[in-house]
């Protein structure tokens, strides 16, 4: 299994600092979560990722004012693509997480391999 | 080929051979302590004159932040220092870090520094409490400034109060002597009845066009502090009409300067269900007022009586001793004008909700404080959002700063706090002389560029341009923030963000792969 988080450097990433995480979750390390792309979320899944997820600062407390929300509209338009191609939408999501969340982090990353285990069994 | 040196924290737990890839030309082990650590990695780092490391290990924010500060100190580019964090992952999760590590540092490229010379002077629009404060504190770190001020004397609202906290500072007292010392100095040019027309530029050089009464006139300014104060609104939701017998809260200087000696008078709060601790603030200290002009009986009706800050409580203990009475009501009075009186009805919910019906001869009603200036902070794309992150006086533009009122209901004490943050911030921007910066970290191609302008929409931090000349977008470097927005929108795939370009992104995406 293999779990793709995408992370602004900001928020995200200094939670995933302080978390404990399994070793099937590749951390991709971005700028601010409006730099994250379809393209990127895609590519991932065709890389071979069983889920992606988007964890980027609470919307309101986005150091580049939108980012966040961008990033979360991204998900959105990447999620109906999937569903057109037959790809479970739920393997793609999207969470605020601020930089002092490191055990939400790690929840989030547990649900999502919690999901997949149910989805492949 | 790039020569990249390997760092291992002591007791990072990191098998050498997952480092195996041709760039790494050294490995050392570096020891737990910050300080020893930053001075091992640039020995190193220039020993073995490295392109880049990447450092391994139990790697805090706060570390990689001051080793990153210590490079660029030591002219090194801390861009090409590639921090991988190893707290949490098991085995195998260490290696696919260190696998992404390296793909990332493959695909980074050196970063050009550029620097430029900044003008060394401060805007500043607006001439209240917090605006003056701004231009007090540069002066006194030793930068020009510029006041430009609508009216035809400085001071904004806090220079038409009589007094402040009726025990405490003189705020006409405060303002004389800060307008005299401002005048004395040469470095200080104010341009009084004066209107900003536009404001072209980024940090470090802007340009503001002033309508001034003799004309239009021109001024260069690193940085930009907007001190554009507040404008009072009239509470028209409440159904009550300013009268003789009805006066709003801001207008209390001019009435009690007079001799009145309205008998009775009621202060009415919190018309919004919230209310503002300013609105409080003001209520009592007009209720002192008015006890020692006119020995008046008063009372205060509110929802909420906001008494959290450090003069709010004493003032309202005061008032008690003098008499104030205050009354608590949730659901909003009625009032009933007649002839000489206005009289209240409103239930208690501290008197077990009895009926209190009380004549008063005047009634002073709290209005809502709004922030002025949207207009303008609209026309230069200023913007300042309750954020974290820009709090408590930055904006979303590198270089322009927003003090006072403006920016929240503050009262006197918050407006000279504001401004002497903003005038650190400017020191801390322009003292130097020059702005250093990356040159190219986002970039437009502009052969590839097809002028869409989707960048320059969607910029948060106003840093990207439309070049005329070469008819495409152009990032300011010195203005942008390196969010990588645009790089992510541009349709035509124009703009690139070194080190998280789309070719680094993907590769690091591939890498796991199977």
């Amino acid at each position: 299994m293999r779990i793709v988080v995408f992370c602004c450097e900001n928020s995200a990433y200094q939670a995933a600092r302080q978390s404990r995480l399994p070793a099937e979750v590749d951390l991709i390390r971005l700028p601010c979560g409006g730099r994250v792309e379809v393209l990127h979320l895609l590519r991932a899944f065709e890389g071979g990722a069983d889920g992606v997820l988007v964890l980027t600062c609470q919307e309101d407390n986005c150091q580049s004012l939108h980012g966040s929300a961008r990033a979360r509209h991204r998900v959105e338009y990447a999620k109906e693509i999937l569903k057109e191609i037959g790809i479970d939408p739920e393997r793609l999501q999207w969470h605020p997480v601020t930089s002092n969340m490191g055990p939400r982090f790690q929840k989030i990353v547990a649900d999502m391999v919690e999901g997949l285990k149910l989805a492949s069994a | 080929m790039a020569r990249w040196g390997a760092f291992i924290c002591d007791g990072a737990g990191v098998d050498e051979s997952s480092l195996a890839g041709a760039e790494v030309v050294v490995t050392t082990t570096l020891p737990p302590q910050a300080g020893d650590l930053a001075c091992k990695l640039i020995g190193t780092w220039t020993r073995y004159n490295l392109d880049g490391g990447i450092l391994i290990g139990a790697v805090p924010e706060l570390v990689e932040e001051l080793l990153k500060e210590s490079l660029r100190q030591a002219g090194l580019d801390p861009f090409r220092l590639v921090v991988v964090d190893l707290r949490g992952r098991d085995k195998e999760g260490k290696d696919r870090e260190i696998k992404a590590a390296l793909t990332r540092a493959r695909h980074l490229e050196p970063t050009h520094w550029a620097k430029a010379k900044v003008e060394q002077r401060a805007l500043i629009i607006g001439g209240g409490a917090a605006g003056l404060q701004a231009a007090l504190s540069l002066r006194q770190l030793g930068l020009p400034v510029l006041i430009v001020e609508k009216e035809e004397s400085l001071g904004g609202r806090l220079g038409k109060l009589d007094g402040l906290y009726p025990y405490d500072v003189d705020p006409q007292g405060w303002i004389k002597s800060t307008i005299a010392t401002l005048q004395e100095d040469p470095e200080v040019e104010i341009l009084t009845a004066s209107k900003p027309l536009a404001l072209a530029g980024q940090v470090g050089d802007f340009i503001l066009e002033v309508q001034t009464p003799t004309g239009a006139v021109t001024r260069r300014g690193g940085a930009v502090v907007l001190a554009l104060g507040s404008k009072v609104r009239w509470p028209q939701e409440s159904g009550l009409e300013p009268g003789p017998r009805v006066v709003g809260l801001s207008r209390l200087d001019e009435l009690t300067r007079f001799r009145l000696r309205h008998k009775k008078v009621a202060f009415l709060l919190d018309l919004d269900e919230l209310g503002s601790r300013v609105g409080t603030l003001s209520a009592l200290r007009g209720a002192l007022r008015i006890k020692d002009n006119w020995g008046s009986e008063v009372h205060v009706l509110c929802r909420h009586l906001k008494v959290d800050g450090k003069p709010l409580e004493s003032m309202y203990r005061k008032a008690r001793d003098m008499g104030v009475l205050f009354f608590k009501y949730e659901e909003f009075p009625q009032v009933t004008e007649s002839g000489e009186e206005v009289t209240l009805q409103f239930k208690d919910p501290d008197l077990e909700y009895m009926v209190v019906e009380e004549a008063y001869d005047l009634l002073i009603v709290e209005e809502e404080i709004l922030p002025a200036g949207e207009e303008l902070m609209e026309a230069w794309s200023v913007s300042q959002p309750a954020n974290v992150r820009l709090y408590p006086v930055a904006t979303n533009r590198k270089g322009i700063y927003m003090v006072g009122c403006c920016r929240d209901e503050m009262d006197f004490p918050g407006a000279i706090q504001d401004g002497t943050v903003a005038a650190g911030e400017i020191y801390a921007l322009l003292g130097e002389g020059d702005l250093l910066y990356e040159e190219d970290r986002v970039k437009v191609r502009s052969e590839k560029c097809v002028f869409c302008l989707t960048c320059v929409r969607i910029c948060p931090h106003g840093a990207a341009e439309i070049d005329l000349v070469q008819e495409a977008a152009f990032i300011n470097p010195a203005a942008c923030q390196a969010c990588g927005m645009c790089a992510a929108d541009c349709p035509a795939q124009a703009i690139v963000y070194k080190g998280f370009d789309n070719e680094g992104i993907m590769a690091q995406l591939e890498m796991g792969g199977r």
